[in-house]
């Protein structure tokens, strides 16, 4: 009688969490992508005060998407050869090149006005600014293999004006995410590294977690979770504790592929 | 590995190389190119991340955009796979996704993932896509309009490769 009972409770317990969970798929119809969403330090496509920024290899392009279904082509700024990822902050964007890094101001007008040019040696680089500061990671990349492997921290305190403030030795460093007083960088096959920056010129390695095969990361600092995308996959991690991460799930990619 | 190297600068590539490493063209027919809405597929080759709300999308390269319902980051839950041959970078604003697609810039409607809808294709905003990879001093097939849209490139070895960049 007691198994009979037994099953009887845990059968009901299994109609109930199944009732649960149907109830969860039936309304997966629709979903809220309303506002402007954020994309990781290696994206190409920006929005800045209602204007859609794109970078293509030579070139930066204003669309006005006032009408969100058919955006408008209204300015196409040439930079250099060799452009790579833009990344917004307050009225600026920072754009990657191969041969440096740009600063754009659209505080008066949706076409961006040159500011300021921080060359480099070739290589291949996004940015990441937070405050005064700027990080950008320079990468030996395929075309260039004598290229250096270093993270550059500069003021941009006169944007018209940036300054090397340090240089940090990397492996093969990709995208990167700044949350507070903690810097995420990509180092491609040789994992992923954590580094204080509560001192912003002078950032310092806390952790590096080999395992982890990293191309870009996303901070999202409200919840203190990190999204990383890598060949293996993208992997999420609490970082409440930045001295330990905390793996909160992963979703597999498809085996023997390569980045 | 590359073989090109920034100290080794050669102007005029020799065109009399029997193998060498390069690019090819991956191509994509006209069926292929069609924006849709799919089921839940597995990630095979992870690009680009984005989060909006409490979704977090995921470019896997050339092939379209999976969706997870993020709200539990500890368990995400993958909800449909967006089908857009030739994708490497997205924005969304509004329930308006801005993708690309080779040479194309699309504004899609996925505010029901299930069945999205292309609002429109303003073309040509990535003018250089088609034509060669992004990869500077290297050689490479050149496209062959009859076998279809190019979509991206992939390393491959080639033989008396008659185009470099």
């Amino acid at each position: 009688m007691k198994n009979i009972k037994g099953l009887t409770i845990l059968l009901l317990a299994m109609l109930a969490i199944a009732f649960f969970f149907s109830g969860c798929n039936s309304d997966s119809e629709g979903i809220d992508t309303s506002g402007e969403g954020k994309g990781g330090s290696m994206a190409r496509f920006t929005f800045l005060k209602g204007y859609l920024y794109i970078v293509e290899e030579s070139s930066l392009k204003t669309f006005d998407i006032s009408n969100p279904d058919n955006p408008n082509l209204i300015g196409t700024t040439e930079i250099n050869a060799g452009v790579e990822t833009i990344f917004p902050y307050e009225n600026y964007l920072f754009i990657g090149t191969k041969w440096g890094m740009y600063i754009y101001s659209v505080e008066d007008n949706p076409i961006p006005v040159f500011l300021s040019n921080f060359q480099h040696s070739y290589s291949c680089d996004p940015v990441v600014v937070s405050g005064n500061t700027a990080y950008v990671t320079l990468r030996n990349g395929t075309t260039c293999q004598s290229g250096p492997n270093r993270m550059e921290v500069v003021d941009v305190t006169d944007l018209g004006n940036p300054t090397l403030l340090n240089t940090v030795d990397m492996l093969n460093p990709h995208g990167l995410a700044v949350s507070d007083t903690v810097l995420f960088v990509c180092e491609g096959d040789y994992g992923l590294k954590v580094f204080n920056i509560k001192q912003k010129s002078d950032p310092v390695l806390i952790a590096h977690h080999d395992s982890i095969p990293s191309y870009d990361v996303i901070a999202n600092y409200g919840r203190k979770e990190l999204i990383v995308t890598g060949k293996e996959g993208v992997f999420q991690y609490d970082f409440s504790n930045p001295y330990e991460l905390k793996q909160l799930s992963k979703i597999l990619s498809l085996p023997g592929n390569d980045e | 590995m590359a073989l090109t190297a920034c100290d080794t600068w050669e102007p005029v590539p020799s065109f009399d190389v029997a193998q060498v490493e390069g690019f090819r063209p991956i191509y994509a027919t006209e069926s292929e190119i069609e924006i849709k809405s799919l089921t839940a597929q597995e990630i095979e080759n992870p690009g680009k991340i984005y989060v909006i709300n409490e979704y977090l999308l995921v470019v896997d390269r050339l092939k379209g955009i999976h969706v997870f319902d993020n709200t539990h980051s500890e368990n995400p839950q993958n909800i449909g796979f967006i089908q857009i041959a030739g994708s490497n970078d997205i924005a969304i604003r509004n329930n308006i996704l801005y993708v690309d697609q080779a040479r194309d810039l699309l504004a899609i409607d996925i505010s029901n993932p299930a069945n999205v809808q292309l609002a429109s294709r303003v073309k040509n905003v990535f003018p250089f896509a088609s034509q060669h990879p992004q990869e500077e001093n290297t050689y490479y097939e050149c496209p062959d309009s009859a076998k279809g849209v190019v979509i991206g490139w992939e390393r491959a070895t080639l033989n008396y490769p008659e185009c470099y960049h």
